[in-house]
């Protein structure tokens, strides 16, 4: 099998990198085994695989997970819900946790309830590394303030222009 | 408020403002320029992992069309409760239109998405919609037997634009 390796890496940055916990939740493993490699190839390797929202929850009791990348439809629990039991759930492993929406559902409703569920980034299928690539440079670079009410937990949505898709892949359909 | 507090049990006016936190940033330390490491060169290896898996892409699209027919055929077979096949086809056809143009199958991306949204539309076809349902399923055949990338040139415009029609027709 292929191995994808960064290159140009130093020993303390691949070192760095390699403490960065990533959850990747999606029932099509195919799919979620090319966005391991994808983030393997830019040098983070720590990185956990579940297929659906039971058992990420699961595994983010385990250990600490830094970041999340879930597609939405899956079952029994599918990735909206996930969002929302992290968000707002007493027993959530992780209220703060960094979450990627990586989905096929594109339509301005689904935009809107995934921002509304708490989500930090969302990422349109058909992806890009660059789409991907530049959503998880913004969490980590830009991270927005967190919001908690009674009506809604997670990211501050003022910055919402930011939220919604972009990317060519967009553009182009 | 405690973390382990639900937050839905705020009160109306208790809304909590917590600053920006640079969770991963901290992690990573003064010394990863994580700028560079997204970017130029190394998104370009990265995007080439995608391109890498483009055949086995086409290997999974090949047995996602199958089971497509499969469940056409079932459907029409049993045209007076055809849901349970209806929804499936909607399924598989939202993982086609998901990923076809990841891997540079634009125009398939396109065509699967109006069959998604077709199967969601009419969960209970009639023989004429049925018909609409065969000529996306033949058109992602075509498709992929043909090798037809990227949005499919005038040949796509032509394929999806009769597509589209006939969805107007029939919907």
């Amino acid at each position: 099998m292929k191995q994808y390796t960064p290159k140009n890496l130093s020993k303390e940055v691949a070192e760095r990198l390699a403490l960065v916990n990533i959850l990747i939740v999606d029932d099509d493993i195919k799919i979620a085994s090319i966005v391991r490699k994808v983030l393997e190839s830019l040098g983070f390797v720590s990185i956990k695989l579940a297929r659906d929202g039971t058992k990420a929850l699961q595994i983010m009791r385990e250990g600490r997970i830094d970041m999340v990348i879930t597609d939405w439809r899956m079952s029994p629990m599918d990735g909206i819900n996930l969002v929302k039991y992290l968000r707002t759930s007493a027993n959530s492993p992780n209220r703060f946790v960094a979450i990627i929406m990586l989905t096929g559902n594109v339509e301005r409703e689904h935009v809107e309830a995934a921002r509304d569920a708490g989500i930090t980034e969302f990422v349109i299928k058909p992806f890009s590394a660059k789409t991907l690539c530049d959503r998880i440079m913004a969490l980590i670079e830009s991270p927005r303030g967190f919001i908690i009410s009674k009506t809604f937990v997670g990211p501050d949505r003022r910055r919402r222009g930011h939220l919604l898709p972009e990317g060519n892949d967009r553009r182009n359909r | 408020m405690t973390e382990n507090q639900n937050p839905l049990e705020n009160s109306d006016n208790d809304v909590q403002i917590i600053p920006p936190d640079y969770a991963i940033k901290k992690i990573l330390g003064d010394n990863v320029d994580i700028k560079a490491i997204l970017s130029g060169e190394n998104i370009a290896e990265a995007q080439e992992v995608i391109n890498d898996h483009k055949n086995d892409f086409r290997e999974w699209v090949v047995k996602d069309i199958e089971s497509l027919n499969d469940c056409y055929n079932r459907a029409i077979s049993n045209i007076a409760d055809p849901s349970a096949d209806m929804e499936e086809m909607a399924k598989l056809a939202s993982t086609i239109k998901a990923h076809g143009g990841t891997f540079g199958y634009n125009l398939a991306t396109l065509v699967a998405k109006s069959l998604d949204k077709f199967c969601n539309k009419v969960p209970n076809p009639t023989v004429e919609q049925m018909t609409v349902i065969r000529k996306h399923i033949d058109t992602l055949s075509v498709i992929f037997a043909k090798n037809i990338e990227g949005d499919g040139g005038e040949i796509g415009k032509e394929l999806l634009g009769g597509l589209l029609t006939l969805v107007e027709k029939y919907s």
